[in-house]
């Protein structure tokens, strides 16, 4: 049996444990509650939003979305992740898997893709059903273009979550460790991002105490393309109205989403391919 | 007989921290060498080697080494005639190669017969094999309980099961009995004899020196990362010259103190029936039909006679105190 034979067949078994696993169950209604509660509470055209919020479009509901999806998905990645590697390290169970017959390349893959498809594909099918509630919702679906930006840029999203994840879950010597590496780097990115960016900005003399300045909002982009959250956003704010579209230039967008798929990927698997049981 | 693997001076060193390695320069100390320093070591098919030595001698870095987990860093390790080199070559020797590793602690919301099918996935075998598996090694009437609910001695059936997997051509199997009923030992002595009558080359580290005197066929020792010897218990017991031990006892008053006057013989009185009972051990040379005569003519003088005298093979623990330096009692002091 090829070696890609029995990835697949690994990752599918693997994928059925780590999706019907306790962690999962409790995921589940809690991804259903911010996913399809936040699209259903955006499109109702009944809606008042807080602040200047307003929603013109499907594009709209599924930028605004995108909050939830950070708060709850990403999250998700780190509470079914950290301890995917450490583990069974800690327990030994890692030198009988390191001692099979597979190459390491394909075996840290395949424990990648296990805790990142054990999130993403729920997420994606509860997105692709937030598609139908925008158009019971608002009268029309969303186009093909921006329904497949959400969903794969999201998919992206919670791949970059489990790569960080995964790096931490092989480098932690205890499952305590892992966790809080995956909750901090959650939190920075989450809820810290805004704070650092304005240390930054201040540091480097672009003038913070107005958030809604437009050298401040400039700057605020391109500190983003260093946050994976941030990358989500502009992509995502990229397919609203051209009024509201990110200033910072697209090719940056697009190589922050190159970098943050391959770099900490690749790291992960040089790790694991080094990694000792 | 075929040599499936073979290790020519192989190294693997751990990476030492970096907090030890300032402390040993500001000591001016040498760095520590942690792991397998150099080992030679050849696995036969159908032989059953047990790998022995004190705590941290490298024994289970070298079943990693062996396993194809851990790299050679130095030194050549081949199977079947082939050099082991690159990660592609590692991948087919575990193709070959069952690893039971030391204590593994099986937790998590799964079951015996899902680790044991994940693993049949892996090694690209049926995953309905995992029920056969199971019964084999005694664990199919717990097949679907809870990983945490397993008792030690449950655990280390379910890693030799996984090692079982694939019916492999070399068994590395670590503190295999650590846990196991004796019941369970004793059905494990005769499947690991079985399977080397099959052709399996077997390699059982263990510290229970007594149970693994009961069925390997040769030894390697190792101690500070070197096989310091390795071959049949006759000629490891011949190059650490560790095969002169000799039981004699009689009547009349002890001679111990008399014996105990040439420097190449330890005298240990024993308790026995009978005026004395001693062992005496040579550390020079074995004891020949003409040291003995010439010893018992020695004693016999006046009223001290010798009743009876009986050569005694070492066991394993000797070898390894020979091998090793260890001393009587435990050593837990640390080396510096």
């Amino acid at each position: 049996m090829g070696d890609y034979n029995v990835f697949i067949r690994l990752l599918i078994h693997d994928l059925k444990g780590k999706m019907t696993s306790p962690r999962m169950v409790i995921l589940y209604p809690l991804l259903v509650l911010f996913i399809l509660g936040s699209v259903w509470g955006f499109s109702d055209p009944n809606a008042s939003l807080p602040g200047s919020i307003s929603v013109d479009g499907a594009s709209t509901v599924m930028f605004l979305s995108s909050l939830f999806v950070l708060l709850s998905a990403t999250l998700g990645v780190v509470l079914v992740g950290f301890d995917s590697i450490s583990r069974p390290r800690l327990t030994g169970e890692l030198a009988i898997e390191l001692a099979q017959p597979i190459s390491r390349t394909l075996l840290g893959i395949n424990h990648l893709f296990g805790v990142w498809l054990s999130v993403a594909v729920p997420v994606a099918l509860l997105q692709i059903s937030s598609l139908m509630i925008i158009e019971h919702q608002m009268g029309f679906f969303p186009s093909t273009a921006d329904s497949i930006t959400w969903v794969g840029i999201t998919a992206l999203l919670l791949l970059w979550y489990a790569s960080l994840q995964m790096i931490a879950s092989s480098m932690a010597q205890d499952l305590g460790s892992s966790v809080t590496f995956g909750v901090a780097t959650w939190m920075l990115f989450t809820l810290m991002w805004l704070l650092v960016t304005v240390v930054i900005a201040t540091i480097l003399g672009v003038d913070a105490t107005n958030t809604a300045d437009p050298t401040f909002i400039r700057f605020q982009e391109h500190a983003d393309l260093f946050s994976p959250n941030g990358v989500y956003q502009l992509v995502l704010q990229n397919q609203l109205p051209q009024t509201s579209q990110p200033t910072v230039w697209d090719g940056w967008i697009d190589l922050a989403v190159v970098g943050w798929t391959v770099i900490p990927t690749m790291y992960y698997l040089r790790r694991f391919r080094k990694l000792k049981p | 007989m075929e040599v499936l693997v073979e290790l020519e001076m192989a190294r693997y060193l751990h990476p030492i921290p970096r907090a030890i390695i300032s402390a040993a320069r500001r000591r001016k100390q040498p760095l520590p060498k942690r792991g397998v320093v150099e080992a030679s070591l050849h696995l036969n098919s159908g032989s059953i080697i047990g790998l022995v030595g004190p705590n941290g001698a490298g024994k289970s870095t070298l079943m990693s080494i062996m396993a194809g987990i851990l790299p050679v860093q130095k030194g050549i390790m081949k199977s079947n005639g082939k050099i082991i080199q690159s990660e592609l070559d590692r991948v087919n020797l575990r193709r070959r190669i069952g690893l039971m590793p030391e204590r593994v602690a099986w937790s998590g919301p799964s079951n015996p017969l899902e680790v044991i099918r994940r693993l049949c996935i892996i090694r690209g075998e049926n995953p309905k094999n995992a029920e056969v598996i199971l019964q084999r090694v005694g664990l199919s009437s717990r097949a679907r309980d809870r990983l945490s609910s397993l008792s030690q001695g449950m655990r280390q059936r379910l890693s030799l099961g996984a090692a079982l997997i694939g019916e492999p051509d070399i068994l590395l199997l670590d503190e295999p009995m650590n846990g196991l009923d004796p019941v369970a030992q004793s059905a494990f002595r005769t499947m690991i004899k079985e399977m080397a009558d099959g052709g399996t080359g077997i390699v059982v580290s263990s510290h229970q020196l007594n149970e693994l005197e009961r069925f390997v066929e040769g030894v390697a020792i190792m101690n500070q990362g070197k096989i310091v010897t390795q071959g049949s218990f006759t000629s490891v017991e011949h190059d650490l010259g560790v095969g002169q031990r000799l039981i004699i006892s009689g009547i009349g008053p002890s001679p111990a103190s008399m014996i105990s006057e040439n420097p190449l013989i330890s005298v240990k009185e024993l308790d026995d029936e009978g005026d004395w009972c001693l062992r005496l051990t040579r550390h020079d040379q074995t004891w020949s039909q003409d040291l003995r005569a010439s010893l018992i003519e020695r004693i016999n003088t006046g009223v001290t006679k010798v009743s009876s005298l009986e050569r005694v093979p070492p066991d394993l623990e000797e070898i390894l105190r020979t091998a090793t330096g260890i001393s009587d009692g435990i050593n837990l002091q640390e080396e510096e």
